[in-house]
C-alpha cells in the first residue's frame, strides 16, 4: 500500500513538473507565503510609520515602491496587505475546508434525508448571490480581522461541500467499494482507504482556488471601504488609494494592481496544473 | 468502385495499429457485396476509408480507391464533400449516435439536399416524407417534426436508411446497420435495404459479422480477417464451396435453428492483436487447424479458384465444378 | 411548458422569501440597527439624535416599518413594500425616498451590465469557436492561455490594469465621466474580459465534446463541411450547457458592477449601495440588496428557461408530465 501511495506520488509530481506555468506559479506561490511569514523581518520600514517629509514620492533606493500620502513605505505596506490577503485567503479555506468536509462527507455518506435536507440549505446559500452576502455581513460584524474572515467563509464552505459529497457518493457507488464491502471492509477502512485518496484530487484543486477566490472578496471588500480596519492595509484599499491619484501619482495604482494580479494568477496556474495532473489520472 | 491494396494504420500514444493491411475488392454497378468478419478485422475502417472519414490519427499507407474511374484519395476535403451523401451514403451502427439529439428528424433528413443545392428545403421535407413512407414509417408528416430521441432503434435505422437515400447516391454502404437491433426487427431492416436497393438500381456494401445477414442479403462476400482479405466468393457458393479455413470456421460457429441440433464449434484461439507488430506469414496461422510449416514464413497471396471466387490459402484448389479459370 | 415554468417561478420566490428574510434578521442583529430602536434607551427621538435624522423622519420610520409590532408582522411588510414598490427613506439622502435612488441608479448599473454581458458573448462565442476547431493548435494553445489569465482576475483588478494602459500610459481613453460613449469602453470592458475568459474556455470544450460525438461523422458523411457542422449542430448543442454557467455569471457581473463603478466613480447603485453600507444607511441598505437579489434570481430564472426551450429533450419531457 505504501508502496503504491509513494509511486502515485511520484507520477503526479512528474507530470506537474512538465506544466511550466503550474511549475512557475507554484514557486510564486511558495514565494509568496515565505514574504507573507517574514513580513515584519524583510519590510524596510513599518507599515504605520509615517514621514511628512517624504509623502509621494516616486520609487527610488530608499522607498523601492515609493511611499503614500502619509509618506508610508509602500513596499511594506504590500508585504503587509499580502499578509492580510493571506491570512484571510488561507484562513478563510480553512474554515471552508473543515465545513465543506464534514458537511459534504456526511450528506455524502449518510445519504437520505439527512442528505436532502443539508443539500436544501446548501441550495439555497448558492443562489444567495455571495458578496452580498460577505458585504452584509461585514456591516453586522464590523472590520476586525475575524469579521471578515466569517464574512469571506459564510457561504463559500457550500461549493466545497457539493464537491466532497459527490465525490463520496461516486466512491462509495463505485464497483471497488461494493467489493471491498464484501470481503469485509468496515466503514473506517474504506474511508481511509479508498475515499480520502479518491476525493483528494479535487479537493486539493479546489482549495488553489479557493484561496485567490477569498483573497479577492477581501481585497473587493476593502476596496469598497469594507474591509480590515485602517492602517492594516489590504490591497484593495491600497488599489482604490491609488485609483484616486493615478494622474499625479501612478506607481501607487500600478503596484498593487500589478502585485495583486500576480499574485492571483500565480495561483491560477498552480490550480490548472493540479487539475490536470489530477483530470489524466484516469486516463493513464 | 474499386479498393486496391489499402493499407490504413492508426498512430495513437505512440503505438500503431494495424487496422487495414493491404485489402482490395470491388463493386460492381448494381450489385451488393457483404464484407464479413470478426469485430477488429478492418471491415468497418475500409469502408469508412472509402468516403475518408476516419479520424486524423488514421494514416492511407498505401493503396488506392477508385470511384467511377476517379481516385478518391487524392482529393480534396471539398472535392470529397461532393461524393459524400450524393454519390455514396453511409448509414451506420447505431443509429442514436450518429444523429444530432437536438434536432428534428426532418431537419436532419433534408441535409444531403441541402449541402449538395439539389433541393429547397420545403422540397426537401416533402421527399424526406415520402421517402419515410417508403421504408415503413407510419404518419410520416408527423414523425418528421420528431426528435430522435422519441424513436425506437428499428425505426431510427429506417430514419438512416431514408436519410441515406434522399440523395439518390450511386453506392450504398450500410456498416453493420443491425447489430443493435432485436432479431425481428434486424429482418425487416434487411428486407427494405434489399427492396430498396432493387427499386433503385444503386450498389450496396453491407458490413457485417454476421455471415448469415451478409449471405441473404448480397451478391457476394469478402470474407476479412486481421485487416486482410482471406476469401472472396459469390454467395450461393459460400456453404458448399469456401475454401479457407477461416471462413469455414464462420460457417461451423453459426449456430442453425433449423437443421440438427448441434453445438456449433467456435474458432479457437483470440483474434490477432492488431497493436503488436503483424506476424510473418499467414495472419490467421495462430489459429488454424491446418496450419503448415510454409504459413508461418510465406504469406498467402489471393488465388482464383473459380470464376469471382478468391481464396487467400496454400491448400486453396481450383474448383472442378465450376467454370475453369 | 406551463408547469415547468410554474415550478421555476415558484422555486424563485421562496429563494426570494429565504433572502429577504435572512436580509432582515442580518439588518435587525445588527449593532445600532433603526429596526431595533425602540428597544433603545431614551426611545425614538434619542436614535435620531444619534443618527442625525429629524425626529420626523424617524418617527415616520417608526410607523412605516412598524416597529411596534412583533418580527413578522415587520417581516410582512417590508417584503411587502419591497415588492409594491414602496420602499423606505434612506438617511442618508433624507426626504428621499429609496425608491427614487434605485429608479435611477439602477437602471445605469443594468445598462452596464448588459452591455458588459453582450460585448463577453460578442467576443467569446467566435473565439470558443475558433480555438474548438484549430484544437491544440498554436492559435488555441494561446488564446486559451490568455483566456486563463483572463479568467483568474476579478474585474475591479482588469479595470485598474486597463486604466494604466489605456489611460495612463496611451492616453487613449477617458476614466472620468459618463457622459460621452468612450467613457463606457473601459468599464464595460473591465466587467466583459472576466467574462470573456471563462466563457470562451467554456464554449471551447462544451464544443470539443460535440465536435468528438459521433453525430459529426453523420453529417460529415451527408456531404456537409466543418460550416455546417459547427453551424447547424455543434454551436447549438455547446451553447446549451454555456447558458448553465451563463447564470451564476450574471449574478457575479451584477456584483462586479459594484465595484466598477467604485472604481470610475458611476452614479450606478453600486455607488450608493457602497455609501449606504459605509454610513449603515440601512433601508437603503435592504432594499438594494433585495434588489441585487430579485435580479440574480430573476437572471436565473430566464437562463432556466432558456435551456428548457432550447433543449428539445427537457421541453419534451415537460409537455407530457
Amino acid at each position: 500500500m505504501t508502496e503504491k501511495k509513494r509511486t502515485m506520488t511520484t507520477i503526479l509530481w512528474g507530470r506537474l513538473r512538465r506544466n511550466k506555468a503550474a511549475v512557475v506559479g507554484g514557486c510564486f506561490v511558495l514565494f509568496l507565503i515565505l514574504c507573507a511569514i517574514l513580513a515584519p523581518v524583510i519590510a524596510p520600514y513599518s507599515y504605520t510609520q509615517s514621514n511628512f517629509l517624504a509623502t509621494y514620492q516616486g520609487p527610488s533606493w530608499q522607498h523601492w515602491f515609493g511611499t503614500d500620502e502619509l509618506g508610508r513605505d509602500m513596499l511594506s505596506r504590500l508585504l503587509y496587505s499580502l499578509q492580510t490577503a493571506s491570512l484571510i485567503g488561507f484562513g478563510a479555506e480553512a474554515v471552508e475546508l473543515t465545513l465543506g468536509l464534514f458537511l459534504g462527507a456526511i450528506a455524502g455518506y449518510a445519504g437520505g434525508l439527512t442528505d436532502t435536507i443539508l443539500m436544501r440549505i446548501v441550495d439555497i446559500v448558492y443562489g444567495f448571490p455571495s458578496l452580498l452576502f460577505s458585504i452584509i455581513m461585514v456591516v453586522l460584524l464590523g472590520h476586525s480581522l475575524f469579521a471578515i474572515l466569517i464574512a469571506v467563509s459564510a457561504t463559500s464552505w457550500v461549493g466545497m461541500a457539493r464537491i466532497v459529497r459527490s465525490q463520496v457518493i461516486t466512491v462509495k457507488q463505485s464497483d471497488y467499494i461494493q467489493a471491498a464491502r464484501g470481503m469485509g471492509a468496515t466503514g473506517w477502512q474504506i474511508i481511509r482507504r479508498y475515499v480520502i485518496p479518491n476525493s483528494l484530487g479535487p479537493i486539493v484543486v479546489a482549495v488553489t482556488f479557493g484561496i485567490p477566490a477569498n483573497m479577492m472578496v477581501e481585497s473587493a471588500l476593502s476596496l469598497i471601504g469594507l474591509g480590515v480596519e485602517a492602517p492594516t492595509p489590504s490591497w484593495g484599499a491600497l488599489i482604490s488609494n491609488g485609483d484616486q491619484a493615478m494622474f499625479s501619482f501612478p506607481y501607487l495604482l500600478i503596484f498593487p494592481a500589478f502585485t495583486f494580479a500576480l499574485t492571483l494568477l500565480s495561483f491560477t496556474f498552480l490550480g490548472d496544473g493540479l487539475r490536470n495532473v489530477f483530470d489524466s489520472k484516469s486516463t493513464q | 468502385m474499386e479498393v486496391n491494396d489499402l493499407v490504413i494504420r492508426f498512430r495513437r500514444d505512440g503505438g500503431v495499429s494495424h487496422a487495414v493491411n493491404s485489402v482490395s475488392f470491388r463493386v460492381y454497378e448494381g450489385e451488393s457485396l457483404g464484407i464479413v468478419g470478426e469485430s477488429g478485422s478492418g471491415k468497418s475502417v475500409s469502408v469508412k476509408a472509402v468516403m475518408k472519414l476516419l479520424p486524423k490519427h488514421a494514416k492511407f499507407e498505401g493503396g488506392d480507391i477508385t470511384f467511377a474511374g476517379r481516385s478518391i484519395l487524392p482529393l480534396s476535403e471539398g472535392a470529397i464533400r461532393h461524393l459524400r451523401g450524393r454519390e455514396v451514403a453511409l448509414i451506420f451502427q447505431d443509429p442514436h449516435a450518429y444523429l444530432n439529439p437536438t434536432k428534428t428528424i426532418g431537419a436532419q433528413m433534408v441535409e444531403p439536399l441541402l449541402f449538395h443545392r439539389m433541393a429547397t428545403k420545403s422540397e426537401a421535407l416533402v421527399q424526406a416524407i415520402d421517402l419515410l413512407r417508403q421504408v415503413g414509417i407510419p404518419s410520416p408528416e408527423l414523425r418528421v417534426k420528431q426528435y430522435p430521441f422519441e424513436f425506437s432503434g428499428g425505426m431510427l435505422q429506417r430514419v438512416m436508411i431514408a436519410m441515406a437515400l434522399i440523395a439518390k447516391p450511386k453506392l450504398l454502404i450500410a456498416d453493420e446497420p443491425t447489430t443493435a437491433l432485436d432479431v425481428t426487427v434486424q429482418a425487416q431492416i434487411l428486407q427494405v435495404l434489399r427492396r430498396l436497393k432493387q427499386e433503385r438500381r444503386m450498389s450496396l456494401i453491407l458490413v457485417t459479422h454476421d455471415l448469415v445477414v451478409a449471405a441473404n442479403t448480397c451478391d457476394r462476400i469478402v470474407v476479412m480477417y486481421g485487416g486482410r482479405v482471406v476469401e472472396q466468393l459469390p454467395s450461393q457458393a459460400l456453404l458448399s464451396q469456401s475454401q479457407h479455413p477461416y471462413t469455414r470456421g464462420l460457417i461451423a460457429c453459426t449456430p442453425s435453428v433449423r437443421g440438427e441440433r448441434t453445438l456449433p464449434t467456435p474458432i479457437g484461439g483470440a483474434p490477432l492483436n492488431l497493436r503488436r507488430p503483424l506476424p510473418v506469414g499467414c495472419l490467421f496461422a495462430e489459429r488454424c487447424p491446418h496450419c503448415m510449416e510454409r504459413c508461418r514464413s510465406e504469406s498467402p497471396v489471393l488465388k482464383t479458384v473459380a470464376l469471382g471466387h478468391e481464396v487467400a490459402c496454400f491448400l486453396a484448389e481450383p474448383q472442378t465444378s465450376g467454370v475453369s479459370a | 411548458m406551463l408547469r415547468f415554468l410554474g415550478r421555476r417561478v415558484l422555486y424563485m420566490f421562496v429563494a426570494f422569501l429565504c433572502i429577504s428574510l435572512v436580509t432582515y434578521v442580518l439588518m435587525k442583529a445588527a449593532p445600532g440597527s433603526f429596526l431595533s430602536m425602540n428597544f433603545q434607551e431614551g426611545g425614538v427621538s434619542q436614535v435620531a439624535g444619534s443618527y442625525n435624522v429629524s425626529p420626523i423622519v424617524m418617527q415616520s420610520l417608526v410607523s412605516y416599518y412598524h416597529l411596534d409590532d412583533p418580527w413578522y408582522v415587520q417581516w410582512f411588510y417590508y417584503v411587502k413594500g419591497f415588492l409594491t414598490w414602496h420602499m423606505g427613506t434612506s438617511f442618508e439622502y433624507p426626504g428621499m425616498k429609496t425608491t427614487h435612488i434605485i429608479d435611477t441608479a439602477f437602471p445605469f448599473s443594468f445598462r452596464l451590465a448588459l452591455m458588459a454581458v453582450v460585448t463577453a458573448l460578442i467576443v467569446a462565442i467566435p473565439v470558443g469557436v475558433i480555438t474548438a476547431v484549430k484544437e491544440n493548435g498554436w492559435a488555441d494553445v494561446s488564446i486559451m492561455f490568455i483566456a486563463m489569465v483572463g479568467t483568474a482576475l476579478p474585474s475591479y483588478v482588469v479595470a485598474v490594469l486597463l486604466i494604466v494602459v489605456f489611460a495612463l500610459w496611451l492616453h487613449w481613453l477617458p476614466v472620468i465621466g459618463y457622459t460621452q460613449w468612450q467613457d463606457y469602453v473601459l468599464p464595460v470592458l473591465s466587467l466583459a474580459i472576466p467574462m470573456i475568459g471563462s466563457m470562451s474556455r467554456y464554449l471551447r470544450n462544451s464544443l470539443l465534446d460535440q465536435l468528438h460525438s459521433e453525430y459529426v461523422t453523420g453529417v460529415l458523411a451527408k456531404g456537409g463541411g466543418m460550416r455546417h457542422v459547427v453551424g447547424s449542430h455543434a454551436l447549438r448543442n455547446s451553447l446549451l450547457p454555456l447558458v448553465t454557467v451563463v447564470g451564476p455569471q450574471l449574478a457575479g457581473l451584477m456584483m462586479g458592477t459594484v465595484f466598477i463603478e467604485e472604481i470610475f466613480n458611476l452614479p450606478g447603485l453600486g455607488h450608493f449601495f457602497t455609501s449606504a453600507a459605509n454610513l449603515r444607511d440601512y433601508p437603503l441598505i435592504m432594499d438594494s440588496t433585495l434588489l441585487y437579489a430579485g435580479v440574480i434570481l430573476i437572471m436565473n430564472l430566464l437562463v432556466d428557461l432558456t435551456y428548457g426551450v432550447l433543449d428539445p429533450r427537457i421541453r419534451r419531457s415537460f409537455d407530457m408530465g
